[in-house]
């Protein structure tokens, strides 16, 4: 169990790293994925402030834990993270989208320390996460492999190719977690294609499977802890996320999926939200 | 003719399969980092003894093409070098996205084998036959691109794939010319080896085409055209040298290929006749190479697809 500090401590570095998104769209005006970003930066948060191990002096250091983030539109998620756990100057994330930037929209792979693998198109990410798990459970290494994927993302066939031969290969070292905030593009994921339940598909395909609440840091913590859930199966975990979380008028909202705003009323507005959102949970720990 | 048509016949060593097997294990036997992936394709892609000597090393992922090449991406980046063989078709089109985003943009080395290339699988069809993989490929920025003449380049391309940077796609289909090459001829990818000398006109070909072309050449022998043969096996990167040096040297040249006229070795070719021929063209577009991101604008600049960059470039080449 996390100690109330720690879970204070995790939950104040993920409300900075809101503020630092946020922080983006000011300086950079333009438009970006915004929905799902705020959906997952718990989840981001977490994984990068006790979970994976890494070290951002040694960005290749071999017995480093693997993140894929499979959905790669919500790089800017993960550029804010991995510059608030050290991988690079803060200055960097002010360019984002320019011209030749080094924080493009979707993941290069290779643009900056930290970063993995490119990332753009979805069903991409469990596959090459199954390879590298499978790679290492040859070579007998202790390394895991972290996926984060959007339960839209769920619906490519590939995905689920992709759980076939993780439980073939016992790559118990495999953790997905699907980011569940409902809603994709078009509106409510299951009125589009119903998914659900994702846990008892996941359990089906012969792995095994958590939900948590994806916005709550000791949850997530708890989940990603005690990996592999059971020995030789590969491990999923549902998290029930809220799209747009923290800002209350683009929580659930398809509207907010992407986010083009110039308007200093509007952010401060969200800013704003972000702040009561945070104030309030942090009140409920007591 | 119906003697040149037994001689090829004889001419064909029955499987591809049983080559690719052979020496993959002998490379497998020296380097502990080459791994096998198939998508149901152990039995038909002859890597028996393999399986069984380091069944640790094989991942059969099924029937799912898109997974395997994934897979094999992530077996890369592990540092191993995986092999994965199937059909020509659904180790291409299938998975055609995965080869791009997650082998040729990130650079990785993962071999690629195809079986029934062409019209191999004569009786199968469309689903089945693929004249048009190549074409698919060849734009891919990053990828190399292999059509075997006969068993020594088919065996030199499996050896030296693994020192290549990126993915390469070895194309092949049910029977291999057993020998098409001179003796001790020097093996380079994106090197042509020239298989006759012609004075008249010269054949480019590639794949199953260098012999039937070599026949088609004895034949014009026969009727006092000169006709040079060239196995052009790898057709990216393409031999530009040895395509200037034919064209300074015969005014017609001819493209041979079990493959589309469209993007295969025909297209190669022409992209650098088109550099020398009467009326010069310039190609404006993008490079072979993935592009950089920023706004859509300065974009355009920077790839010189604006007005005015075009307007300099074609004034440029006017003034060339």
């Amino acid at each position: 169990m996390l100690a109330k500090k720690d879970i204070i401590n995790l939950m104040t570095k993920s409300h900075e790293n809101k503020v630092t998104f946020l922080e983006i769209i000011r300086r950079c005006g333009g438009d970006t994925l915004f929905g799902g970003v705020l959906s997952s930066l718990d989840i981001l948060t977490v994984l990068y402030n006790g979970i994976l191990k890494h070290d951002p002096e040694n960005p290749k250091w071999e017995d480093r834990d693997i993140f894929l983030l499979s959905g790669g539109h919500k790089a800017i998620g993960l550029y804010v993270v991995l510059q608030s756990a050290g991988y690079f100057e803060k200055d960097i994330l002010w360019t984002y989208n320019e011209f030749k930037c080094r924080v493009p929209l979707h993941l290069d792979g290779k643009s900056l320390p930290g970063l993995e693998f490119p990332f753009g198109s979805l069903g991409h990410g469990l596959s090459v996460g199954s390879g590298i798990a499978a790679g290492f459970k040859h070579d007998n290494k202790s390394n895991r492999v972290f996926v984060l994927t959007g339960d839209g993302e769920m619906s490519e066939g590939s995905v689920w190719e992709a759980m076939l031969s993780a439980t073939k290969y016992h790559l118990d070292n495999l953790i997905l977690i699907i980011d569940k905030n409902n809603l994709t593009c078009d509106g409510y994921l299951d009125e589009i294609v119903p998914l659900s339940p994702l846990d008892e598909k996941a359990r089906a395909f012969g792995w095994e499977a958590k939900i948590i609440n994806g916005h709550d840091v000791s949850q997530i913590y708890e989940s990603l802890s005690n990996i592999p859930y059971k020995q030789g199966k590969p491990n999923c975990i549902v998290a029930n996320t809220i799209k747009g979380k923290g800002v209350n008028f683009a929580e659930n909202r398809i509207d907010y999926h992407s986010w083009k705003t110039k308007s200093k009323d509007d952010l401060e507005k969200a800013a704003e939200s972000i702040e009561l959102c945070y104030r309030e949970e942090i009140g409920k720990i007591g | 003719m119906v003697n040149f048509i037994k001689e090829v016949k004889e001419e064909w060593l029955n499987t591809s399969a049983e080559v690719f097997g052979k020496v993959f294990l002998e490379l497998a036997d020296n380097d502990k980092r080459i791994v096998f992936v198939g998508a149901d394709t152990f039995r038909s892609s002859g890597i028996k003894e393999f399986v069984e000597k380091y069944p640790d090393r094989t991942f059969d992922v099924g029937i799912a093409e898109q997974n395997a090449i994934g897979f094999c991406a992530g077996l890369a980046f592990d540092g191993k070098k995986p092999f994965f063989s199937a059909i020509a078709n659904f180790l291409t089109f299938r998975c055609y996205e995965q080869i791009r985003n997650d082998l040729a943009k990130p650079g990785l080395n993962v071999v690629l084998v195809s079986r029934g290339s062409g019209i191999a699988y004569a009786y199968a069809g469309p689903t089945h036959n693929t004249t048009d993989e190549i074409g698919a490929l060849r734009v891919m920025p990053g990828i190399t691109i292999f059509d075997p003449g006969d068993v020594a380049d088919f065996e030199n391309a499996i050896r030296k794939s693994i020192e290549l940077k990126g993915p390469i796609y070895i194309r092949s289909y049910k029977a291999l010319i057993r020998k098409i090459n001179p003796e001790g001829y020097d093996f380079k990818f994106g090197k042509g080896v020239v298989i006759k000398e012609g004075k008249d006109i010269f054949l480019i070909a590639s794949g199953t085409m260098v012999y039937q072309s070599f026949i088609a050449a004895q034949i014009l022998e026969t009727k006092g055209i000169s006709a040079g043969v060239v196995n052009m096996h790898t057709i990216k990167p393409v031999d530009e040298e040895l395509i200037n040096d034919i064209s300074s040297r015969v005014k017609k040249i001819v493209t041979v290929e079990e493959h589309s006229i469209i993007n295969g070795l025909g297209s190669a070719v022409s992209e650098v006749l088109v550099k020398n021929c009467g009326s010069e063209q310039l190609a404006i577009g993008f490079p072979d190479e993935y592009p950089v991101n920023g706004p859509y604008e300065e974009l355009l600049e920077f790839y010189e697809l604006s007005g005015s960059k075009i307007a300099a470039r074609v004034s440029n080449f006017l003034n060339k």
